[in-house]
């Protein structure tokens, strides 16, 4: 047994929990945060060295065999995502820490944060479809509490609709566990793989499929279901909008790999035409939505839809190479979305106020800022050599090789669309002269401008040495498609169905 | 040798920034030892190349993908290797006397030698996908020194337009060499040039070859995608000698030359090449002939000699390929020359207005020589290397294989070409050193330059008379390597002054006489009307944008209209067909109707209250009405659970139920005691249809999943270990704590986290954001407050 998966969630839980005895204690609360995050970090680092060779890790919650009690597993997919989450967690920790005004501190900002932190992490490494949804709610009311602390009509008006449709979502994922117990008789994802697997022809399992893929869909973001995101994430602080930006549709995303990926394979083939055309419409719509814009955090907000529908093209690929792809990408539009915000964040920060029309005079005055920023749309774009680059490389190559020509098309056209939203806040913000004298405007704080930096130097080196970013990707994709090792690793050669008939007579 | 020529470069760019320093020029023709360098390099590397091989060095990036870091050195490489590092020393150098007063010329020299190492890539790389990486960056850096003086919007729209029209371009190549590579198997240059015939038989072929000719074809601004080159003059004049002149925008023509043994060879290849190449040839060099600033007559005589090289590809051959290798050594000679004595004049005259110059051959004397010198190989001039060049274009048009029409106007396209240039240079020449010096615009003193910004200059001019006349033999035996690239198979070159009286010596001298005879006319030329400025490109193109811009908004603005309940509408519709669509498809048949006997009357009868309660809860006139009916469903649903034998679920329910109650009360307190209606009956109606629809689609998905038993469930396991593993009786209680304990500490979890979340939202108003939010909304998006919406 391998309980070392539960440090994940343990680590933010017990760094919430003393947080909040001990929020009186600004340093202390600052260094428990920090502690708790660095420990996710490197579990989730040692994780991804271990999990490509070692296949699927697994732990039983309350030592009850799988598939009675809940499982935890870690595949490559969930490596990756629990690392990145807990980096861009400390990016964002940092961040704040230079950002954030004390009277949020005092009201329990930071433990917020790591129990966002948990939910996520729980999220991806729960093996149980319903234990799934119980770390989606402790997201989303952690994401909550942060989208409103501070308090502002606009954070409020944009809070309600926020948590509103996010609440008809997770009321869908809801429904959707309860139907798939009563069909399936069942939580575990092993199991109800191991049972639908056995489905040949389309029934009951695709209409449960339609409803996973409304409740995740909404939660990712995707068109239609998009407008909780662009009425919402520019209310909060900018640490705040950037750790959503880079995980709370992330979730969703990962939620529907690992659902059309292993729980609903058969079901893929069937959605996968839908899929494909949701995820054009996400791209187009969201990135024509980031053009109309003329505010540097609602540019990027849209932005984040139209980049869900790249990781949905690689779902709807339908293969392991696909699967594969969209990981590639998402991991890359993780890290890069955060690293805009942060710089479009500092930018603001400088001008104070996020109106393009009138910020302008950065390329003189903060000559690094513009530069980390060039490179991060850059790479956003799909420039070379930058991550973004071999995102969109990889993506493209599987759908050619795959002849899924449109969506190919659509991918590569909207890249365009991409660059010209991000060019225009390179042009208004950066190289516009300023409207006033650029010497009296304030200088960049390191702390603000260092975790960008640090983001788009790593999406740079992962342009660069894309080598073992690709690899790893590839090995996940697999193990995400390969059912049968994740049912092995989880109830054993024999699979689920063979322990529940051992135990019920 | 290979990867230093192409890395030194990028590696040592950011050295350049030291040009900021006081002294520049002299800075700068100390950093034109890099591009020395690698000229000295490539030379080394020339001999086996000249000899009919190819060096080539390999080494892997992401296998996986097929991105290999090939390099390969052939003659067409070489040529061009050549041209970017020979050339790249005089304008940085140049740079330096030209910028001498900016304290940003090491910025400026960083993107240059930023963009130098790019261009080596692309003509250097053996891997398609590694030449896109570099072409991308070529895009790139030419957009940063286009935008160079961003303070001026004239610089930020130049920038925008050759980016997005490069990048867009860039695109489509992309996907282009994708499908090569798909129907190759190898994104290696070797294996797609060995693949010709298995390519041209793909059924995948047209629209490969249309991506890629789209990608080359806005590199290298043919029409119609020409304006952005025009826009880019906005670059300081060192970058336009050397990016929009020289090398960049012929990275299009490379690429068309390169893939024409594997590509070439079809009429959809051969006589679009041709069409597009001369149609832009044509109108490029009439344009330019009626310019009045000295840059825009450049750039379009640049766009034109672009559209030259494309035709000659189109119209293939033995002389084609010399044709294209000749000219574009000789364009990049010439060429580089002008436009680095434009910059001259400009930097002297401080203007470079044909309107306002004049009577320089008295202050600058040298210059006039330098710039006679260039223009007589542009325009074609016996004894000049622009007329070895152009006499090859003239014979790969008339030794064509691609029929009579196409030969006779491509011959008729490229006389009228040399005469327009002819005029252009004349015109050129004339408003600038002959006449009369108009006082009036210029005041200051006028003298020819420092003799280092003339050395830039200078030394392509002099190539242009010496090449003919003493270094015809090597540049043969280079000419030979690159056309042997082009054309597939080995050649024999030998470049020539005199060929004896042929067809095309006798177009190309008549096309002197007429030139040189409307002289006289070439101001009348320039100063006819011309068509409208709405029908240029960079004004259509901005429209474009603005539509996009406008259409992008309006569709948002339609999307993201700001109201709660339109969301929740669009939400419940969506889920009505991603769920009930498969249902009505696949679903359906797995629902069965079998009655439980033993259905008891107050099963019934609670049952059919919740529907009745939820009527009644919409119906509610007042708010206690609605609360109390609202009770009803609870205590229904409670009385469920507790027949159903479930007495945890229905304490609980119950206690929510009171909770909830209470609260309302506590809420509706301080509202109206009565409800109004906003909104009208047929929204009420529509809301109600889709509300029941939904209620239907849930309603038979529980019903089918609930009488389907094709798995059995897990419940007889936790009934049978409750008491004797869990060491409890009550079945429930042992999953909450023990089966699925692990859930429970996430809802505990859950509770503890909106407790934080209630006591910051009670406590913390500070109604600011950590950035100042805006009062007024500056899109079309999200109205700051909507209308408020209290009708149920």
């Amino acid at each position: 047994m391998t309980f070392h998966l539960f440090i994940p969630i343990v680590s933010p839980l017990i760094g919430a929990a003393l947080a909040v005895l001990l929020h009186r204690q600004w340093v202390v609360v600052r260094a428990l945060t920090l502690i708790s995050v660095l420990i996710n970090l490197g579990y989730g680092l040692w994780l991804m060295s271990v999990v490509p060779q070692s296949g699927p890790l697994v732990a039983q919650a309350s030592g009850w065999l799988a598939p009675f009690g809940i499982s935890l597993v870690a595949d490559g997919m969930s490596a990756l995502m629990v690392m990145l989450a807990a980096l861009l967690m400390l990016t964002t920790v940092v961040y704040s820490f230079y950002s954030v005004d004390r009277e949020r501190e005092a009201h329990f900002y930071y433990p917020l944060l790591l129990l966002l932190l948990l939910g996520v992490s729980g999220a991806f490494l729960t093996g149980d479809l319903f234990n799934l949804y119980v770390w989606f709610e402790v997201l989303l009311v952690a994401s909550f509490g942060l989208i409103t602390l501070g308090g502002s009509r606009e954070q409020l008006e944009g809070g309600l609709k926020y948590v509103v449709l996010n609440l008809l979502g997770s009321t869908a994922f809801l429904f959707g566990c309860g139907l798939m117990y009563g069909f399936a008789g069942t939580l575990n994802m092993a199991h109800i793989a191991e049972r639908m697997a056995t489905l040949a022809d389309p029934g009951l399992q695709t209409v449960l499929a339609g409803v996973f893929l409304f409740a995740f869909g909404s939660k990712a973001a995707i068109v239609p279901l998009f407008f909780w995101l662009p009425s919402s994430y520019h209310t909060p602080p900018v640490a705040v909008t950037a750790i959503f930006s880079g995980l709370m549709t992330k979730v969703g995303v990962y939620s529907l790999y690992r659902v059309f990926g292993l729980l609903l394979q058969n079901e893929l083939a069937i959605y996968a035409p839908w899929i494909t055309l949701i995820a054009g419409l996400t791209m187009v719509i969201g990135v024509l939505g980031a053009v109309a814009q003329m505010n540097v955090r609602r540019i990027l907000s849209f932005h984040i839809i139209s980049q869900i529908g790249y990781s949905v093209m690689g779902l709807g690929l339908a293969s392991a190479a696909g699967l594969a792809a969209g990981l590639v990408f998402t991991a890359h539009v993780m890290i890069v979305k955060m690293a805009l915000f942060f710089i479009g964040g500092a930018a603001e920060q400088i001008n104070g106020t996020g109106d393009l029309k009138k910020m302008g005079g950065l390329a003189r005055r903060e000559p690094l800022l513009a530069l980390f920023w060039f490179l991060g749309i850059l790479s956003l774009a799909g420039i070379p050599p930058l991550s973004g680059f071999i995102g969109k490389l990889i993506l493209l190559q599987v759908g050619v090789s795959q002849q899924a020509y449109l969506i190919t098309a659509v991918a590569a056209g909207t890249s365009i669309l991409t660059f010209f939203s991000m060019l225009k806040i390179w042009n208004e913000v950066f190289w516009k002269k300023s409207y006033e004298d650029v010497n009296r405007l304030p200088r960049v704080r390191f702390g603000l401008l260092a975790p960008g930096a640090a983001l788009v130097i790593l999406s740079v080196a992962l342009g660069l040495v894309a080598g073992p970013l690709v690899e790893y990707n590839t090995i996940a994709g697999q193990q995400l498609f390969d059912r049968a090792a994740y049912i092995t690793a989880v109830c054993g050669a024999d699979g689920c169905e063979a322990v529940y008939r051992a135990a019920v007579k | 040798m290979l990867y230093p020529i192409v890395f030194i470069a990028l590696v040592a760019s950011p050295l350049a920034l030291i040009a900021r320093l006081p002294a520049r020029s002299l800075i700068a023709w100390g950093l034109a030892f890099i591009p020395l360098t690698l000229f000295g390099l490539t030379l080394t590397q020339a001999g086996p190349v000249l000899a009919g091989e190819q060096v080539v060095e390999e080494i892997s990036w992401v296998p996986a993908l097929g991105l290999n870091l090939t390099f390969t050195l052939d003659g067409l490489s070489l040529l061009f290797a050549l041209i970017i590092t020979g050339i790249g020393t005089l304008i940085v150098g140049y740079a330096g006397h030209y910028l001498g007063a900016d304290s940003g010329l090491g910025r400026f020299l960083a993107y240059l030698m930023l963009f130098m190492g790019a261009m080596l890539g692309v003509v250097l790389a053996g891997n398609v996908l590694t030449m896109f990486v570099f072409w991308e960056l070529t895009s790139v850096t030419s957009y940063l020194l286009i935008g160079y003086k961003h303070d001026y919007p004239d610089a930020r729209r130049g920038a925008l337009h050759s980016l997005l029209v490069t990048g867009g371009g860039g695109l489509a190549l992309l996907v282009g060499l994708l499908l090569l590579g798909q129907m190759v198997g190898s994104y290696e240059f070797r294996d797609i040039l060995a693949a010709g015939d298995q390519l041209r038989a793909h059924s995948l072929y047209p629209a490969a070859v249309i991506l890629i000719l789209l990608g080359c074809f806005t590199k290298s601004a043919q029409i119609p995608f020409h304006f952005w080159l025009p826009g880019a003059m906005q670059a300081p004049t060192p970058a336009s000698a050397f990016l929009h002149s020289a090398t960049m925008v012929k990275a299009g023509v490379y690429l068309m030359a390169r893939l024409s043994p594997a590509l070439g060879g079809t009429a959809l290849w051969d006589v679009t090449l041709a069409v597009v190449g001369g149609a832009t040839m044509t109108f490029a060099a009439i344009v330019a002939m009626r310019q009045f600033d000295l840059k825009a007559m450049l750039a379009y005589t640049t766009i034109s000699m672009l559209g030259a090289l494309t035709m000659q590809i189109g119209l293939g051959g033995k002389y084609g390929a010399e044709g294209v290798a000749t000219n574009i050594l000789a364009h990049a000679l010439y060429k580089s020359a002008l436009f680095m004595l434009a910059g001259v004049i400009d930097h002297e005259c401080g203007t470079r207005d044909l309107r306002r110059l004049g009577g320089l051959r008295r202050y600058m004397p040298q210059t006039m020589v330098i710039t006679a010198l260039a223009l007589l190989s542009f325009g074609g001039i016996p004894i000049m290397f622009g007329f070895v060049a152009k006499e090859l274009m003239l014979e790969a048009a008339l030794e064509t294989d691609l029929g009579a029409t196409l030969s006779i106007l491509a011959v008729a396209a490229i006389a009228v070409t040399a005469i327009a240039y002819l005029i252009t240079g004349w015109r050129l020449f004339s408003n600038t050193f002959l006449g009369q010096r108009s006082t009036a615009a210029m005041q200051q003193h006028v003298d020819d330059p420092t003799p280092g910004m003339l050395i830039g200059p200078g030394v392509p001019a002099i190539l242009s008379l010496f090449i003919p006349l003493v270094l015809l033999a090597p540049v043969s035996t280079l000419i030979a390597a690159a056309s042997a690239a082009i054309y597939g198979k080995p050649l024999e070159v030998k470049l020539a002054l005199w060929h004896g009286v042929n067809p095309a010596l006798l177009v190309s001298l008549s096309a002197i006489v007429i030139g040189v005879a409307m002289f006289r006319f070439a101001e009348q030329l320039a100063n006819m009307r011309g068509w409208p400025i709405w029908l240029r490109g960079d004004m259509i193109f901005d429209r474009l944008i603005e539509r996009t811009l406008t259409g992008a908004t309006a569709l948002t603005r339609t999307l993201q209209e700001g109201r709660l309940r339109r969301y929740i509408l669009i939400t419940a519709l969506t889920m009505l067909i991603f769920v009930g669509v498969p249902f009505i498809s696949f679903g359906l048949g797995a629902i069965r109707f079998d009655l439980d006997p033993q259905l008891q009357f107050y099963e019934i009868l609670a049952a059919a209250l919740i529907p009745i309660g939820v009527i009644a809860t919409i119906k509610a006139r007042t708010r206690l009405g609605a609360i109390i009916a609202v009770g009803v469903v609870g205590a229904m649903v409670a009385l469920l659970f507790v027949l159903f034998s479930a007495p945890d679920l229905a304490l609980t329910q119950l206690l929510i139920e009171v909770l909830s109650t209470v609260f309302l009360l506590l809420v509706f307190s301080v509202l109206p005691v009565r409800f109004e209606s906003f909104s009208s009956a047929w929204v009420r109606q529509r809301d109600a249809i889709v509300a029941i629809a939904m209620g239907i689609l849930m309603g038979g998905l529980v019903l089918a999943t609930a009488t389907n038993d094709s798995f059995a469930p897990l419940a007889p396991f936790f009934l049978e270990n409750s008491l004797d593993k869990g060491k409890g009786a009550n079945v429930v209680n042992v999953i909450l704590v023990d089966f699925r304990g692990f859930d429970t500490l996430g809802e505990i979890t859950v509770l503890f986290i909106a407790l934080l979340g209630i006591y910051g939202l009670l406590r913390l108003r500070q109604g600011k954001d950590d950035v100042t939010p805006e009062r007024v909304p500056t899109t079309a998006t999200e109205p700051l407050s909507e209308p408020v919406n209290t009708q149920r």
